[in-house]
């Protein structure tokens, strides 16, 4: 098998874990994974029937914070805690978070289930037993070259999101140079760039994760 | 209304061995207390549904072999106090003290046990347990507080094994071992240097959600056993444990009153509600008759 | 064959969800009651000789019962029949920690590690242990050192063995204490199990034999359970219990 070979085998949407498409959403602290989860959260609800787990540390701040917002009923959100190894809980050992899973789905029946990763390093990656696809979520004040580095988040998630595009300018980092390395490690993968604080609906990134939905219910 | 009987010491190996029984049955709306006495366990009945336990020789020395077996009847309820505080010594050659107690509640009786604190004295060694059989409809609320050392010691060493069992079904089984010369025992470990333990378990009646808390002198929880029962423990100074155990205790019995009183009112409900409305608000009015209020 | 089997169920690659749990030290550290090396040591001795010894037992018991199944079953005498009932049993671990959260996480443990070994010894024993919503972690403990080939003693010993591995992990990740002297404390407290791995197989034996649960040590620590309780409901901790 060619290199090239295993860097797109990953598995088709159909196969992994059944029941309904589980997106894992991936990043480095303060990326905006848990901006991420609330905008898919505001965009989809009305259409579709979601829940999330998180293995981010989940204060009463946390609930609150996703109470006021509406983002999503208290019981549709189940946090898992990791015992401070986040990329253990979605990788080594997902027995915990397929314990939140799929007690979240015997409840309420959902149409998508979102596990937000507990903040971690370019090289955590989801098992594709826990979900059937992942977001990785950068920001451009991480630095301009992360996505040359890769790691298995970078070149292997199914969507590259890098966010914070309004900080380019303040942090002098090239768009065009992170998007220009992240096709060059990702085969063909997309990368979004976003503002997720400008564009609180992350248009691109629902669309994405809505025709996969769609994908698997066939 | 009770009928004492007293039976003589009987020394072996150096300490007192005593078995005293106790009973209390309900017969045509009365209640009828009888008891067995054994030097150095002294019951002392001080009304128609409470008892006294007396230590006669001062507390419990090392050496010493004490038993009680208590019997609740169908439908009869009895408290039980003690005059004092129980104070553990050490025996001649350092043998440990033990009492052991068995207790029967009958169906649809009741059974508050709070005995005050058991004191361990340095160098004492004292094994308990206390076996708890409920009829399937009893009711009972169980207190045990020990307390390593006197004022400025630090403890000789406590066994107990609290057992529950309610109809064939074993609700609670647990033993605590405590040291206060061991330094694993009394390490982070064990009890983390707290001299006090107080325990409380409910039975048969419905358990409160679990509430917990810490405040200087006492860590506490209140969890549901799993089974109808909840404990409460506290672990702690020796004051502030005692004075958590106490608040409870009353809570409990004012729960109690209340709960009594509903169940009184429902007597009366039951024979006039005929009609559908007045069965529902009396399933509801049970409902809420059976909780337990936590402190 | 034996050997692999155990050493996969001592590993704590294994997955199982151990990582997510401390075994109670963590909220001993959020209140300053564990702060060093030696804290963690005086912490193991003092679990392996009190609560460490249900765990021990009733791993102990599940073995030997699946033992007997698997026995039986490749006797050709109970082949097709379904496992032993586990009912009874998982009572006898839940009457033994008062704790709802210490209960729950107990569960929680044997849930993960019996999504996992139920693919690794699908055995009729391992099996029906299924038949449980969600099971005590020493049971399913045992039951697999069965279907590992093990021992009782074998399972008693790595239910003390995970005890100790959870706790200096959790140590170490929360303290940074220096995980190659926290190693030496693991193999000192290891050597204070061996007893009582034995201890608690032989009353579990005798449990066993007499079908009843009720023989099961019962050995727990009020602080351990306050603390469980408290640790349930703090904010922001890090590990599930």
């Amino acid at each position: 098998m060619h290199r090239d070979d295993l860097m797109t085998a990953h598995p088709p949407l159909a196969a992994g874990p059944a029941g309904p498409l589980r997106v894992g959403i991936g990043g480095p602290v303060g990326s905006g994974k848990t901006a991420l989860v609330a905008a898919l959260c505001r965009a989809l609800r009305d259409e579709l029937s979601l829940v999330v787990v998180t293995n981010d540390i989940y204060t009463e701040e946390d609930a609150e914070f996703l109470r006021r917002h509406g983002v999503l009923p208290e019981e549709r959100i189940r946090a898992v805690r990791t015992g401070c190894c986040p990329h253990t809980a979605i990788r080594d050992d997902i027995t915990a978070n397929l314990d939140a899973v799929e007690d979240l789905v015997a409840r309420h029946d959902p149409d998508l289930v979102l596990v937000e990763s507990g903040g971690d390093n370019l090289t955590a990656t989801f098992s594709y037993g826990l979900v059937h696809a992942q977001i990785f979520v950068l920001d451009v004040a991480g630095g301009d070259k992360v996505p040359r580095k890769g790691g298995p988040g970078v070149t292997r998630s199914d969507l590259l999101v890098i966010n914070k595009t309004d900080l380019a300018p303040l942090v002098g980092a090239d768009l065009q140079v992170m998007a220009a390395d992240a096709e060059g490690v990702r085969d063909g993968r997309p990368t979004l760039f976003v503002s997720l604080r400008e564009q609180p609906d992350a248009a691109g990134i629902t669309e994405w994760v809505a025709a996969r939905v769609r994908a698997r219910r066939g | 209304m009770g009928r004492g009987a007293r039976a003589g010491p009987a020394r072996v190996s150096g300490g007192l061995t005593a078995t005293a029984a106790l009973s209390v049955d309900r017969c045509a709306g009365r209640q009828r207390i009888r008891w067995t006495h054994a030097w150095p366990i002294v019951l002392r009945p001080t009304g128609d549904d409470r008892v006294h336990l007396v230590h006669g020789a001062g507390g419990p020395l090392g050496g010493d072999v004490l038993s009680l077996a208590v019997d609740v009847g169908a439908g009869a309820e009895l408290e039980v106090r003690s005059a004092g505080a129980t104070l553990v010594q050490p025996g001649p050659a350092g043998e440990r003290a033990r009492w052991d107690t068995v207790v029967t509640v009958g169906p649809g009786a009741w059974l508050g046990w709070a005995p005050q604190a058991v004191i361990v004295s340095d160098g004492a060694a004292f094994d308990t347990s206390l076996r708890m059989e409920l009829a399937a409809g009893a009711r009972a609320a169980v207190r045990e507080i020990v307390v390593l050392g006197r004022l400025g010691g630090r403890g000789g060493r406590y066994r107990s094994e609290l057992t529950v069992t309610l109809g064939c079904e074993t609700l609670l089984a647990h033993a605590v071992l405590l040291d206060g010369d061991d330094a694993a025992l009394s390490g982070p470990g064990g009890s983390a240097g707290a001299r006090a333990v107080g325990t409380m378990v409910v039975v048969g009646a419905g358990a409160g959600r679990d509430r917990s808390g810490e405040s200087p002198g006492v860590r506490w929880a209140w969890t549901g056993l799993e089974g109808p029962g909840a404990m409460l423990m506290a672990v702690g100074a020796p004051g502030p444990v005692t004075a958590l155990l106490d608040a409870a205790s009353a809570d409990l019995a004012a729960g109690r009153v209340a709960a009594d009183r509903v169940a009184a009112d429902l007597v009366d409900a039951d024979r006039v509600a005929a009609d559908r409305v007045g069965a529902d608000r009396v399933a509801a009015d049970r409902a809420q008759a059976s909780g337990i209020r936590h402190p | 064959m034996t050997l692999s089997g155990l050493l996969l169920l001592a590993d704590s690659r294994l997955p199982s969800g151990g990582h997510g749990h401390s075994g109670g030290v963590e909220a001993l550290v959020d209140r300053g009651l564990l702060r060093t090396e030696g804290d963690l040591a005086l912490f193991l001795d003092g679990r392996v000789r009190t609560g460490g010894r249900v765990p021990a037992a009733a791993s102990a018991a599940a073995c030997a019962r699946a033992g007997v199944q698997e026995s039986h079953v490749r006797a050709g005498a109970g082949g097709g029949s379904p496992g032993p009932d586990w009912g009874r049993w998982d009572a006898a671990v839940s009457a033994r920690l008062p704790s709802a959260a210490a209960r729950a996480a107990s569960r929680a443990q044997g849930s993960a590690l019996l999504r996992t070994v139920g693919r690794t010894w699908p055995t009729p024993a391992v099996d029906a242990l299924r038949a449980l919503p969600r099971v005590h972690h020493p049971l399913v403990l045992g039951a697999a050192a069965a279907a590992a080939g093990g021992t009782p003693l074998q399972a008693a010993a790595l239910a003390l063995h995970h005890l100790v591995g959870g706790a200096c992990t959790a140590a170490v990740r929360l303290l940074g204490l220096d995980p190659i002297a926290v190693a030496a404390l693991a193999a000192a407290a290891g050597r204070l199990a061996e007893p009582v791995a034995v201890e608690a197989t032989r009353i579990a034996m005798l449990a066993v034999i007499a079908d009843d649960p009720a023989g099961l040590p019962a050995d727990g620590s009020p602080l351990f359970d306050v603390l469980a309780q408290l640790h349930h409901t703090s904010e922001a901790t890090l590990f599930a219990s």
